[in-house]
């Protein structure tokens, strides 16, 4: 692939030899740039990649000083006519770089070639100097077609205003032409180019590329401080008769210019029944930035009709400015339109404040306002929100107070941390479920204490549930691995059975050291339900320590339904370190295939099996082939395993095995997909 | 220079041609549906198209076909592969054969009930497409890197504000791979952040692949487009996600390499974690094997931001006196970023990653590649989006396109 492609065999040869010295300077370090620039003109695709790397870096970490003979040095190659396309492209590229007016005579050249075109225009792309346009402009009449194009493009990328005159005489040339015409004199955007576009005289089917350039006339005399000539702009295609999305686009432009005068206007075009004028008059209310609008949008927003007052609103929400503005959204809570009330609902997020919570308080639990009530009650921002929610947490209706307190805790408010702790011994069960919940997301570590001591004294298994969740919430977030679990392996000895089992729920799903010596040592628990919760978290254990003692309880246990929880939990602690080593891998599967005795648990291993990319994962599964009762997995699995590891490269291990899963395996889903994984061996 | 007798549209000009408009507006969709199947009816679906239905593209489309309110009526590719295979997966959706099979972009987008569109074509594309998209009044949502020069990232930008389009770019990553450390961020827990290191690739090098075998149905000038004329090569335009010489996200021509691939992502995660997402840096200083060990971005905050040396894949550095919390920004609407896509192109609120955010962090990426290619120190304004006085580094903010292609 880094050969030369040449097309003699003299040159073969002596290109080798060139690319060969060069490449071994460079090795070296030695590279002598001079040998570089005389190979450049050999070079064709397919060949000399290091060496245009090396003249790449060379040339682009050149000082200012030294452009002027580099450049020298790339139009000597241009100037070859030995020089193949590559090295042409190449000395083009790098021209953008160190060019100057000097290489601009001999770019010109290329402008009107086919092939080189491009390069040329690349090559002039930074060049700021009035030869490189002028060189441009000249070539417009010598060119046609897509060459032509490319220039027209050029001029209208380099914002030229001295190409307006010669771009406007092309409208009205072929469509690609005209269009290109048109647009690079909207992007060159001058007072000349506004005229020019305001009498073109294009098709209907062309009037988008005419709309378009205006438009971007209108920015860019905007940006350079021309804000009447934009405006006048602005305002022909507000009120003419192009596209909606054209007119939106202008109201956007004149909303841009004229900030918050134009808010008349924005919410006329907010109360069009169009949908694109309203997302252009949204657009606008996005930008404005001044506070002072914030009032006459409050005044605005009762009147409107109903669509109006949702795109006002997700516009509002957008431009998250909340000051003035709150009283009227709350009160729209309220409003006979469901999607208003909806949308105003949400809105609140950004727009509310303390005075919002009574207002979506009071719709938490109305059937069509309470995912959006509680979403946002969730996540407004302000001062005394939380104060607030507080409030209502402590009064009302058990079912509101529950809903309440459930959002303090998923909003971390710590100053409800003592209310939620004394609602967490309510009578009501509703309200004391959800304090649970919140301790969760706000206790710590004296609060996961006194959940400990609650799950040692309930009675109530749903209760021990939810504290045993909140436990594993609230220690979650502390890093001390075996402190955070300390409390519960404390209360873990003395406990009753019922208690003992959520324990070491909570326990096989922190982890540790510690957490681990607790429940195994349940193993030999007297009651039969610890004794079983015991194995369950051990097999469940939130990472693979208990691996090995499960693997022997597997093998030794007397008792069958214990033997196969074991081996169950084995099997899945295998797949569990993302970083275990295939091979290992591979061998504790393969033991455990052994030590099961029914298939489910063979099939559990083969499914683990078919997890682990490897060439040994697929062999263990080929052994598995001659049993009636695991070959469909086995193939399965299999075919699973060559999708994802077959290349060329092991395909002599791969292919047989795949061959055989197309003869012999049970339905044509395996076959198909065996032999797609078979294709792959040949790349 | 204001002239108040131009000023303003009449207001009823303004409506007058308006409520014309809207007398001339399109059918939305044609095929009939009144909410069946727990779908809206047919009036309020977002009716889609996807251009560049490969690896990354497929994963777009068919996240976005799993929302009941979308209805996709159109695939483009100029691989043929991609493209029948792109067709099947809407058909299969629908339990139809209505999705129309489109070869040239231009067609997908100059279809007026077409409302969105999903773009994932290699990253040349992507700018022409977008503004493209724009000017014809869709919505879009653009794989990252959105970009492939920074003019490119800015043209898109301003397409989307110009037409009041909802423009997201297309990076998961920068929400969901390091959510926790932007929570205690938000939460004020770093403190003041002065330092951020971000792991990502380097910038892409120059293709020479010579001609090579052609064994699949593309359209070969139009995957070019934009770049430099080449030789088909299957390395040159394999869209495998490595970047290791053997698909197109290696080449100068058609991607920034890992440095834009993933720092898309990454510098994307690191900005947002600093709350920096609509800035840029002032500075741009790459390693110098001394005292610089890293490229490092200089932001107008003092924020360092490195390429590499953390321990992770983003590493924060803050001087962890506790201040004030702040709203953490969340995908809208809640769920995925695609569901914070959908969301809003129905309520026209920004989505997450915005193309204006989107661009700020390419133009971190591009940036980045600019200063290891010319190997020294740069100054950088990311108001005017310029290198002050520096014609050789503002030359590479952009490149000429082969013709006929222009933003």
């Amino acid at each position: 692939m880094k050969q030369l492609a040449v097309r003699s065999a003299a040159g073969v040869i002596g290109a080798w030899l060139l690319v060969f010295a060069g490449l071994a300077g460079a090795a070296r370090g030695q590279a002598p740039a001079q040998d570089l620039y005389q190979l450049l003109p050999t070079i064709d695709f397919g060949g000399g990649e290091d060496s245009l790397k090396a003249l790449q870096k060379e040339i682009t970490e050149a000082k200012p000083t030294e452009f002027p003979a580099i450049e020298k040095k790339l139009i000597a190659v241009l100037n070859n006519k030995e020089t193949k396309l590559c090295g042409q492209q190449f000395a083009f590229q790098m021209l953008r770089i160190v060019g100057s007016p000097a290489c601009v005579p001999t770019v010109a050249r290329f402008l009107g070639d086919e092939k080189l075109s491009h390069m040329a225009r690349y090559a002039l792309y930074g060049l700021k100097h009035a030869s490189a346009d002028e060189t441009l402009r000249d070539a417009l009449g010598k060119t046609t077609g897509n060459i032509r194009i490319g220039i027209i493009n050029s001029l209208g990328d380099r914002q030229d205003a001295g190409a307006v005159a010669l771009l406007a005489k092309l409208v009205g040339s072929d469509d690609a032409t005209t269009v290109a015409a048109i647009r690079a004199i909207g992007r060159i955007g001058t007072p000349d180019a506004a005229k020019a576009l305001e009498t073109a005289k294009v098709a209907d089917s062309l009037a988008w590329a005419l709309n378009d350039a205006r438009l971007h006339c209108a920015k860019n005399l905007a940006a350079a401080g021309q804000a009447a000539e934009s405006r006048a702009v602005y305002t022909a295609l507000c009120q003419g008769k192009a596209p909606a999305l054209v007119r939106a686009a202008a109201l956007t432009g004149l909303a841009r210019l004229d900030g918050a005068k134009a808010l008349p206007l924005i919410i006329d075009g907010i109360k069009s029944e169009d949908k694109l004028i309203r997302q252009g008059a949204a657009a606008a209310v996005v930008e404005l930035t001044d506070p002072a609008v914030n009032l006459a949008i409050a005044k605005e927003l009762p009147g409107l009709p109903a669509p109006a007052k949702v795109t006002l609103l997700n516009a509002l929400v957008a431009r998250n400015q909340r000051v003035g503005l709150t009283e009227a959204v709350n009160r729209l809570v309220s409003n006979e339109d469901s999607a208003v009330r909806s949308t105003a609902a949400l809105s609140l997020a950004k727009l509310g404040d303390a005075s919002s919570v009574p207002v979506l308080a009071g719709v938490l639990k109305n059937k069509d306002l309470e995912k959006e009530a509680t979403q946002t009650l969730k996540t407004i921002w302000a001062d005394g929100v939380g104060t607030e929610l507080i409030k209502k947490a402590q009064d009302g209706e058990p079912e509101l107070r529950a809903a309440v307190v459930e959002i303090l805790g998923d909003r971390k408010e710590a100053q409800a941390l003592p209310l939620v702790k004394q609602l967490s011994g309510a009578e009501n069960k509703t309200i004391r479920f959800a304090a649970i919940k919140a301790l969760g997301s706000l206790g710590k570590a004296p609060e996961i204490e006194a959940m400990v001591d609650m799950v040692a004294k309930s009675k109530d298994n749903g209760e021990r549930d939810a504290l045993g969740q909140a436990i594993q919430n609230a220690a979650k977030r502390i890093e001390d691995v075996e402190g955070r679990v300390a409390p519960v392996i404390k209360a873990l000895a003395d406990a009753q059975p019922e208690a003992q089992a959520q324990f070491i729920v909570i326990l096989k799903a922190l982890g540790g050291k510690n957490a681990l010596a607790a429940v195994s040592k349940c193993l030999t628990s007297a009651s039969a339900e610890v004794k079983k919760a015991a194995l369950r978290g051990l097999s469940d254990w939130v990472d693979d320590a208990p691996l090995k003692s499960l693997k022997e309880m597997a093998r030794s246990s007397k008792d069958e339904a214990e033997r196969i929880m074991a081996l169950r939990g084995f099997i899945r602690m295998i797949g569990l370190p993302r970083n275990r080593k295939a091979a290992e891998a591979v061998a504790l599967y393969k033991e455990a295939i052994e030590l099961a005795g029914r298939p489910q648990e063979k099939i559990q291993a083969i499914g683990g099996l078919g997890n682990t990319k490897d060439i040994l994962a697929l062999k263990a599964l080929y052994e598995q082939f001659a049993d009636p009762a695991l070959k469909t997995e086995a193939m399965n699995a299999a075919v699973k395993v060559a999708d994802q590891i077959g290349k060329k490269q092991n395909a002599k291990d791969i292919h047989p095995i795949l061959e055989q899963i197309i003869q012999q395996a049970p339905n044509d889903g395996i076959k198909n997909r065996a032999r797609s994984a078979m294709e792959k061996l040949s790349k | 220079m204001k002239n108040k007798n131009h000023s303003i549209v009449t207001r009823r000009n303004f409506l007058k041609a308006a409520a014309a408009s809207t007398l001339a507006a399109p059918l939305v969709i044609t095929t009939s549906a009144l909410g069946a199947n727990g779908r809206p009816p047919a009036s309020e679906r977002i009716v889609w198209g996807t251009i560049g239905p490969g690896n990354m593209g497929s994963g777009d489309m068919n996240s976005f076909l799993g929302f009941p309110e979308v209805q996709h009526v159109a695939v483009c590719d100029v691989r043929k592969s991609a493209l029948e295979r792109g067709v099947a997966s809407v058909n299969k959706k629908y339990g139809n054969n209505d999705c129309k099979a489109i070869h040239d972009f231009r067609e997908l987008l100059a279809r007026p009930d077409i409302d969105a569109v999903n773009i994932a074509t290699p990253d040349h594309w992507h700018a022409i497409m977008v503004v493209a998209a724009c000017r014809a009044g869709k919505d879009v949502y653009c794989q990252k890197p959105e970009s492939l020069t920074i003019r490119e990232g800015r043209a898109m930008l301003d397409a989307a504000r110009m037409y009041n389009r909802v423009v997201s770019g297309g990076s998961q990553r920068v929400l969901e791979d390091q959510r926790a450390m932007a929570i205690k961020s938000y939460a004020g827990e770093y403190g003041t952040i002065k330092e951020i290191y971000v792991s990502c690739g380097g910038p892409s090098w120059r293709c020479n692949l010579g001609p090579g075998e052609m064994k699949e149905e593309i359209d070969w000038d139009m995957w070019l487009g934009p770049a430099p004329y080449a030789p088909y090569h299957p390395y040159r335009c394999s869209g495998t996600f490595s970047i290791n010489g053997t698909g197109w996200r290696s080449w100068q021509d058609y991607s920034g390499g890992g440095m834009t691939d993933w720092g898309a992502h990454r510098f994307g995660a690191a900005m947002f974690i600093a709350d920096m997402r609509d800035q840029g840096p002032v500075e741009v200083i790459p390693p110098d094997g001394k005292d610089v060990k890293n490229l490092t971005h200089v932001f107008a905050n003092g924020v360092k931001m490195y390429h590499g040396g953390g321990k992770g894949d983003i590493t924060v550095v803050g001087d962890n006196k506790p201040i004030a919390p702040k709203p953490m920004p969340v995908y809208k609407g809640g769920g995925s970023i695609y569901g914070d896509f959908v969301h809003c192109v129905k309520t026209r609120q920004r989505p997450f990653r915005d193309i204006e955010f989107a661009h700020r962090t390419c133009t971190v990426c591009h940036l980045g590649n600019i200063a290891y290619a010319l190997n020294r120190p740069l100054k950088w304004d990311p108001v005017k989006e310029e290198f002050p006085g520096d014609d050789q580094a503002n030359a590479m903010r952009d490149r000429a396109r082969r013709e006929p292609w222009t933003l």
